[in-house]
């Protein structure tokens, strides 16, 4: 038996072994792992990966990993929508990153954007990389600690700068109806300006 | 016909490199040699295709043990 035959059977045997232990525990944490690993399998193999779907539309032109991105949030729109329906609803908290914005905000995600491009891609590609035995990832997970606890430590001064706007949800101003509409509009506007941007570019290298 | 053929040694190079170093290289090249790309990072077979395909280039994808690609890259159709 090749290492590569006994490295397929060991993991999923040992995913499928701990998710069977967790699940014994606490029936709810073992779903969540077997729900984890099927979304770890889409992401390693749609190379899903946020850091390209910025870099490769403005280096290379390739809205592919762009457009993937657009799908996600396609879906966790289409998710988030149904557990905040049922939530308001049922009189409950609305769940769902609902957040203000300021301009710590725009100064995180430079520093993000920034950030990920020597790192070889965000947190998840690190994960699927080092999965995949990529030992270079272990510099961005070396990387990444410290700067998460850092983050942490510091994400308290970033709060009390001031000037952010009051977070929205869409479906309290516009209703269900409106805010279903304009971020339907909103995606396939982004969509359409990839297409463009791809098609404006073809035939150069 | 007698191919020549340039060996671009990837291996442990990470998005964007893989693509930007293929690209500078076979424009560089003459139009009867061909690139052989060696990468074990999986973006980056799916980022030389799709660049292949959009530039007319033909190419052909070897999965090698020890997750690792060979990707052969020419001007002309492949021979066989």
């Amino acid at each position: 038996m090749t290492l590569r035959r006994i490295a397929l059977l060991a993991g999923p045997s040992l995913a499928l072994v701990a998710g069977w232990g967790l699940y014994h525990v606490r029936p709810v944490t073992g779903l969540l792992w077997g729900l984890g690993l099927l979304l770890g399998a889409a992401l390693h193999r749609s190379r899903f990966c946020v850091a390209a779907a910025f870099q490769d539309t403005v280096l290379f032109r390739d809205t592919g990993p762009a457009k993937a991105v657009l799908v996600a949030l396609a879906l966790s729109l289409v998710g988030f929508g149904w557990l905040q329906y049922r939530a308001m609803h049922a009189g409950a908290v609305v769940p769902g990153n609902i957040y203000a914005i300021s301009p710590a905000t725009l100064v995180g995600a430079l520093l993000f954007g920034i950030g990920i491009v020597p790192a070889g891609g965000c947190t998840i590609t690190m994960v699927l990389r080092l999965g995949e035995g990529h030992l270079r990832f272990l510099w961005t997970l070396l990387g990444l600690i410290p700067g998460a606890l850092v983050g942490a430590w510091h994400y308290g001064w970033w709060m009390g700068l001031g000037g952010e706007l009051a977070p929205v949800h869409l479906p309290a101003v516009l209703g269900w109806g409106g805010a279903i509409a304009v971020e339907a509009a909103l995606i396939g506007s982004v969509w359409l300006l990839l297409s463009w941007w791809e098609r404006k570019g073809a035939g150069k290298a | 016909m007698n191919i020549n053929t340039y060996v671009l040694d990837l291996v442990g190079e990470v998005c964007p490199s893989p693509l930007l170093r293929t690209q500078d290289i076979f424009t560089q090249l003459r139009a009867e040699t061909q690139l052989v790309v060696e990468t074990d990072f999986a973006r980056a077979v799916r980022n030389i295709s799709h660049w292949c395909g959009r530039e007319g280039f033909h190419c052909r994808i070897e999965d090698l043990p020890r997750g690792t690609w060979r990707i052969i890259i020419q001007r002309s159709p492949f021979a066989d």
